[in-house]
């Protein structure tokens, strides 16, 4: 089982890179073809497709009944949505675990303060991450 | 203990269906008003879609194979079931075909009438030997749904000894086991009954010279599309209260695969002008003095690849009746 779904794991990696391959290809295409809409249709479908992938991939990883940890403040099911559409759940753990340091966590504001300021730049380098290990750029692989 | 109620989940599939939707309306924004400068333009944006539908299609796959035997006794049979979803799709078949490819001022109909501007024969076809007149649609409602009854049959009465037939034949070899799984195996189902029916049906369609518009691929698979995801759900909501979040689930990844199915075929026919090209090709072994097709091989070749695209489309979405029925057998089981 594990070996058909490593394989199938390999599979998609490699469809995510031909779509990110494709994707730029597209874009710089239609803009030399001096087609915005092109542009516009292709990054769309490209953002579709990355959402539906992670959110697919996200699928096993939050797919528990064991009950979630709810720090005081925090609107745990938004974080949780956010998380398994744009990140994961190791983005999920990390970023609830840091508030249990007293630093982060010590009153609901500072709370909801550090998750609005690390939320959105940690999904935003993992994207970038993403897409550089797609494009074999990643150093640290 | 039992393990606590899983909370719906049904969120991701509805935007995945509604972004597929809309991607869906741009394609067909497209046929109106070229969106992309050239036809190579669009080539990134058709990779990008099979990508999604790729990628949806190995989610639907993952569900585990069906069990012959097992009913919980809420589902119509497969007998009785075939036929009238034939039926109807039939019926939404003929609907789909008289709004987009029935003659009318603002359309470009496909059809006889235009053979000799569309297919550059030379020398051209002389007047008198074409039909001028289109026969009335409300004519065709009988033919149409008593084809669609004879195809539901088929899947009716086929569908579940081929799943035995595969389950039987991928036991021994455990590399191709993941053909029994009933998405797989729905697909192939749909792509060797498809070419079979269709390469003995559309020349016999094609050589009915009424005087009718030819069916273009898009119309085909966005009518299949539409008529067997209405029957789906007609089934589903009349067993609501069965339905689990499995079968919704299924039922959401099965229904945008279609979406986008349907999309990618209307793309590629109003981009590279399929049917057209299809049409000229059948008319190519016409022979316009008897009116009859000529001997030989080449219309059943193209009817083959219609009826298997028609086909894939068709038990892509069927299929997922039979997953939704599993997920439930098996939510009921536990």
């Amino acid at each position: 089982m594990d070996v058909v779904n490593t394989s199938a794991g390999q599979a998609l990696e490699t469809l995510d890179r031909g779509v990110l391959l494709f994707s730029l290809g597209g874009i710089i295409y239609n803009c030399l073809l001096i087609s915005p809409a092109g542009v516009l249709l292709t990054l769309a479908a490209t953002l579709l497709y990355a959402l539906v992938r992670n959110r697919i991939a996200n699928l096993d990883h939050f797919d528990t009944d064991t009950p979630l940890p709810a720090p005081p403040g925090i609107n745990v099911r938004r974080f949780l949505l956010i998380c398994q559409w744009l990140g994961s759940r190791h983005l999920f753990d990390g970023l609830l675990g840091d508030l249990v340091d007293p630093e982060f966590g010590s009153t609901h504001a500072a709370a909801r303060r550090h998750l609005r300021r690390t939320l959105w730049p940690a999904i935003g380098q993992r994207a970038w991450r993403t897409a550089l290990a797609r494009l074999w750029l990643d150093r640290n692989t | 203990m039992t393990p606590p109620p899983r909370k719906p989940d049904l969120f991701p599939y509805l935007l995945t269906a509604l972004v597929a939707a809309t991607l869906f309306f741009l394609l067909l924004l497209d046929r109106r008003s070229p969106i992309f400068a050239t036809p190579a333009g669009m080539a990134p944006f058709f990779f990008i879609v099979f990508a999604i539908a790729l990628t949806l299609g190995v989610f639907a796959s993952r569900n585990p194979p069906h069990h012959i035997g097992q009913s919980n006794g809420l589902w119509l049979k497969w007998q009785r079931s075939g036929p009238i979803g034939g039926a109807l799709t039939g019926l939404i078949f003929l609907l789909t075909y008289w709004a987009y490819d029935w003659p009318a001022p603002n359309r470009v109909e496909i059809s006889e009438r235009r053979v000799n501007e569309m297919c550059h024969i030379v020398p051209p076809v002389p007047d008198a030997l074409i039909i001028w007149s289109t026969p009335n649609p409300l004519d065709l409602v009988p033919g149409y749904m008593l084809v669609g009854m004879a195809l539901g049959l088929v899947v009716g009465l086929l569908f579940p000894p081929w799943l035995g037939w595969m389950d039987r034949q991928t036991r021994r070899r455990p590399a191709l086991r993941s053909l029994a799984r009933p998405y797989p195996s729905g697909l192939l189902f749909g792509l060797v009954f498809g070419a079979l029916i269709g390469a003995w049906l559309c020349p016999l369609i094609f050589s009915v010279s009424d005087g009718r518009p030819f069916i273009r691929v898009s119309t085909s698979a966005i009518s299949v599309f539409l008529a067997v995801a209405f029957y789906l759900l007609f089934e589903v909501a009349s067993y609501r209260h069965c339905m689990t979040r499995s079968a919704y689930m299924t039922l959401a990844s099965v229904l945008s695969i279609g979406v986008l199915l349907a999309g990618l075929v209307w793309f590629l026919d109003a981009q590279l002008g399929i049917s057209a090209t299809a049409y000229c090709f059948f008319y190519d072994t016409w022979n316009t003095q008897t009116n009859e097709l000529k001997p030989g091989w080449l219309p059943a070749i193209a009817g083959a690849m219609y009826g298997a695209m028609t086909g894939a489309i068709i038990m892509s979405v069927a299929s997922g009746y039979l997953i939704i029925r599993t997920a439930i057998a098996r939510t009921a089981g536990e």
